[in-house]
């Protein structure tokens, strides 16, 4: 069952067998992480993921099926594949349900340490609370 | 020094080998991690009684509350540990500015249901931790 990743910086987790295919499927990237450098392995936005949970991948927001298998299994609408996918970049970026609304409006982005909002698309910079 | 937030953490669990985050998670509580003892107070100790480190820790449990969506994915994938019982590599991502991490493998998960008439369905998830609990050093 194939699935096509479509959010950046989707993590393998620590024990995925590096096949052939996933080391084709994914990149290794520096990220800032316990306060230093750290690699990690992201899939690819356009990856394959060949699995059999992969349409749990659709489901969750995070890919889009690569096969009709995947498509069968997800059960989900091209409307209902969107909306998941918006939830998911919406709960990566840790966005507290109150502030739901200023997120889709692009005021904010996520938060900072301090837990102010970085601001969004549009440049706006509320404070939190 | 910082005071860091709870609003903005983010847990994640793994499917199909990837680290995915679980939404509506209300708070986490990781509890019981600790190093082991035993007593060595024998009939010629003094007053107090006296303890020695086995050598063994207990990794503990993470606990999380969310409000249960039983139609998310997400959140059929925890229920699914049950009937088809998996350990599962898990993540916690701290809101502060170092982007602070703990990982850690589930082995075992507890999940109970609260619907209740004047608030939203919840659901509460205890993951027993296997080896590392993975606090930052």
């Amino acid at each position: 069952m194939i699935a096509i990743i479509t959010q950046e910086g989707l993590e393998l987790a620590p024990a995925a067998v590096l096949t052939p295919h996933v080391l084709d499927n994914s990149q290794e990237i520096v990220v800032t992480r316990n306060f230093r450098q750290a690699r990690i392995r992201v899939w690819k936005v356009g990856g394959v993921v060949d699995h059999p949970e992969a349409y749990m991948l659709v489901q969750m927001g995070v890919a889009v099926p690569g096969d009709e298998k995947c498509a069968v299994a997800a059960g989900m609408s091209e409307e209902q594949i969107a909306a998941a996918q918006h939830a998911a970049e919406r709960l990566r970026a840790g966005i507290h349900p109150s502030d739901f609304s200023a997120y889709d409006a692009g005021l904010m982005s996520g938060y900072n340490g301090d837990g102010t909002h970085k601001p969004g698309l549009n440049g706006a910079k509320i404070n939190a609370n | 020094m910082a005071y860091v937030k709870g609003k903005g953490t983010i847990v994640k669990h793994t499917i199909a080998s990837t680290l995915t985050a679980i939404a509506q998670v209300m708070s986490v509580s990781l509890s019981g991690a600790a190093s082991q003892t035993f007593d060595t107070t024998s009939l010629d100790t003094g007053v107090f009684k006296t303890k020695a480190e086995t050598g063994y820790s207990e990794p503990g449990t993470c606990e999380l509350e969310l409000f249960f969506d039983p139609a998310l994915s997400g959140h059929q994938f925890i229920t699914d540990l049950i009937a088809s019982p998996a350990t599962n590599a898990m993540q916690i991502t701290y809101a502060n500015s170092g982007s602070t991490t703990q990982s850690f493998t589930a082995c075992g998960v507890e999940v109970g249901v609260t619907v209740a008439m004047d608030d939203g369905v919840k659901m509460k998830v205890t993951y027993q931790i296997t080896g590392d609990p993975g606090y930052p050093t």
